[in-house]
């Protein structure tokens, strides 16, 4: 198309025509988008892979839409601003103030055939079995601790203060999410439960973070981040989730995970049904059954190296392994660990907006 | 109707109306009502997960408070950013506009899509290619060892503000080119010469005739780049660090995470008044200092 041969008539004819096709485009395109497959799951990032709900795929021929996230409170927001899942995955303790909203459905337990194989003290956890109905169908859980490059520092005595210690300045990362950092500061000052409404324990967590964040290169989003970053130096010691150690340990990166003389910090999550959705219903219970399925938890335990509901799960599974990421035990590691039981909404609320204050270098 | 097209053909203001009504449909549906609603909402308060529609200004009085420190800091430390961002631009725009103008006879087009290659590929690809450079075990690092000027990484390239700066002009430079080489290309080839021929030297003809004569384009370029790097809140989160954390974050942040919309309606208002204030102020500076006339 020559430009200085086409007056201007033509220039604009042109123009709108090609206007016209791609809106005409778009409107062909959307219909065939919101079809799908029938089941829109949200889930953390990491948790799209099909060996997590194979049996799902092999019913259905295919995965369901997975949208992920790697923040729980983005997630929420998301759905606040009108995205409409089916099924989602979330911290335990995240639940109730939310189902009191309406926001999910209880499951019908009858209806799941691997449910009667989950661990009873996941499944009666009171956040996740609300009125003797099971809103949150436990699946994953597991411990949290820091990993450090053995070869680049040296480690007296591991406790979580070793994320405050000043020889390692420039070469520490901590995790960007609240609960998270919260609990650090907390294990480090020795405070047992510090979501509660007392302002002395706030002010104490607060010059607790704010201390760390001089001594950081940054605050990780995303587990691939912090993932390169150790393996090639940058940080030497972080807060980090057990599939992160597992993939440098993989890579032949020497790193340790900690074992803190203050407990490691454990967690659960639960897989919601949403109140207002969508979806097929029996898709959504079908996806459900495939994830608390013991071959999805033995995948789950070998890849990613988190603990799951199913107790038949880690049948098969190495000893050594298991012993490794502290998962021999699920009963004892969770009793003896930093375990977030419930935060009322308002300790929530001020503690998000003092990370995100001391984040933002305040 | 005769009356209706007679009216049309008589009233050019009618016919101007008419010209303009799909632009102006789109900016006050695009534009200026959610603006509006940004600025209701900033009136607004967040109660829990609730919002309390009563019109009240303690965002604002937040803004202002001590407890609102953090956001004035950010506020000035991202005026800061985008300012030395867009100078930055300006240095570099400024020779390749003037080579285009000045010294490339032919296949100027060609020339002119050369500068808008890096466009071709997405906006956070982009920034990633900055970190595969600037990154502890990047290009540049790497490079730098294997030629042995240095042993171990240079931590000080990446996640603070020079970064965030270096991201940020090298995003827009494009923006800046083109302003600039508008106005460089309406100069009259005559001018300059008799600028020479008056006896002036290079770097006085320069100053004298060519900046001149070309600040409507510096300055539209710099304005291109400064306004909008101002809200940019990705090039910080994925180069910035702890240290290049800029205002735009923290409005992300109240919208999605700390789900205070209200507060961050407030805080993008304000950031929007900064800016104008700002702008209005160099424009003012430019007129008083005759740099930039309105052309009669």
């Amino acid at each position: 198309m020559n430009i200085d041969r086409m007056n201007r008539r033509q220039l604009l004819a042109r123009a709108s025509a090609l206007g016209l096709v791609s809106v005409g485009a778009g409107g062909l395109l959307r219909p065939a988008r919101a079809e799908g497959t029938g089941l829109t799951v949200m889930d953390w990032t990491g948790y799209e892979v099909p060996d997590l709900f194979q049996p799902y795929v092999e019913k259905y021929g295919s995965a369901p839409d997975i949208t992920i996230f790697s923040d729980l409170e983005e997630a929420w927001q998301k759905i606040a601003g009108g995205f409409r899942p089916d099924v989602m995955h979330a911290d335990h303790w995240q639940i109730p103030a939310r189902r009191d909203a309406g926001m999910f459905e209880a499951w019908d337990t009858s209806r799941l055939s691997n449910f009667p194989d989950l661990m009873p003290e996941l499944v009666n956890l009171p956040t996740l079995q609300h009125e003797g109905k099971q809103f949150g169908v436990p699946v994953d859980w597991g411990i949290n601790s820091i990993c450090y490059r053995t070869d680049l520092i040296t480690i007296e005595e591991e406790s979580w203060t070793s994320l405050w210690n000043p020889d390692f300045s420039g070469k520490i990362a901590q995790t960007g999410q609240m609960d998270t950092m919260v609990g650090a500061a907390a294990l480090a000052l020795g405070i047992e439960n510090p979501f509660v409404n007392d302002p002395e324990i706030m002010k104490a967590i607060e010059a607790k973070m704010t201390e760390q964040r001089a001594l950081l290169r940054f605050y990780w989003s995303d587990p691939t981040q912090l993932a390169q970053a150790m393996a090639t130096g940058e940080v030497a010691i972080a807060f980090a989730w057990p599939s992160v150690y597992k993939e440098l340990k993989a890579q032949g990166v020497p790193v340790k995970y900690m074992r803190p003389k203050e407990g490691v910090m454990g967690w659960a999550q639960g897989m919601l049904l949403m109140q207002d959705r969508d979806g097929d219903t029996q898709k959504a219970y079908d996806f459900m059954d495939a994830w608390i399925a013991a071959s999805t938890g033995r995948w789950l335990i070998e890849n990613y190296g988190y603990g799951h509901a199913n107790v038949n799960a880690v049948k098969g599974v190495a000893p050594e392994l298991l012993a490794d990421l502290m998962l021999e035990d699920p009963t004892k590691t969770l009793q003896s660990s930093f375990f977030i039981r419930d935060m009322p909404q308002d300790v929530q609320t001020a503690y998000v907006a003092m990370v995100e204050r001391i984040k933002a270098g305040g | 109707m005769p009356g209706g097209v007679g009216l049309w053909h008589r009233s050019p203001a009618l016919r101007g109306w008419a010209l303009i009504a799909p632009t102006l449909i789109i900016l006050t549906v695009m534009l200026v009502i959610p603006l509006c609603m940004l600025v209701a909402q900033s009136f607004w308060m967040q109660t829990g997960l609730a919002v309390d529609r009563t019109p009240t200004l303690r965002n604002y009085a937040l803004l202002v408070a001590p407890e609102g420190a953090i956001y004035r800091t950010l506020l000035v430390k991202s005026l800061w950013i985008s300012f030395v961002s867009a100078t930055a631009v300006l240095l570099f725009a400024f020779p390749v506009a003037y080579f285009i103008a000045f010294h490339v006879r032919r296949s100027r087009l060609t020339w002119i899509l050369l500068v808008t290659v890096p466009f071709w590929i997405s906006y956070l690809l982009r920034i990633f290619s900055w970190k595969i450079v600037l990154g502890f075990g990047g290009a540049l690092n790497s490079g730098l060892i294997s030629l042995g000027l240095i042993d171990a990484p240079v931590e000080a390239l990446m996640y603070n503000q020079a970064a965030v700066i270096l991201t940020l002009a090298h995003s827009w430079s494009a923006f800046a080119v083109l302003p600039i080489y508008v106005s460089l290309q309406k100069i009259e080839p005559q001018v300059l010469e008799a600028a020479f021929d008056l006896g002036d030297t290079g770097p006085q003809r320069l100053r004298r005739v060519i900046l001149p004569l070309a600040m409507p384009g510096l300055l539209a370029a710099f304005l291109l780049v400064f306004v909008p790097t101002m809200g940019d809140y990705i090039t910080p989160s994925l180069v910035g660090g702890t240290d290049g954390v800029m205002v735009g974050n923290a409005i992300a942040t109240l919208f999605g995470k700390q789900n205070d919309a209200p507060l961050g309606a407030a805080l993008a208002v304000a950031t929007m008044g900064a800016v104008m204030v700002l702008v209005a102020a160099i424009l003012a500076a430019a007129r008083l200092s005759g740099l930039w006339r309105r052309r009669a």
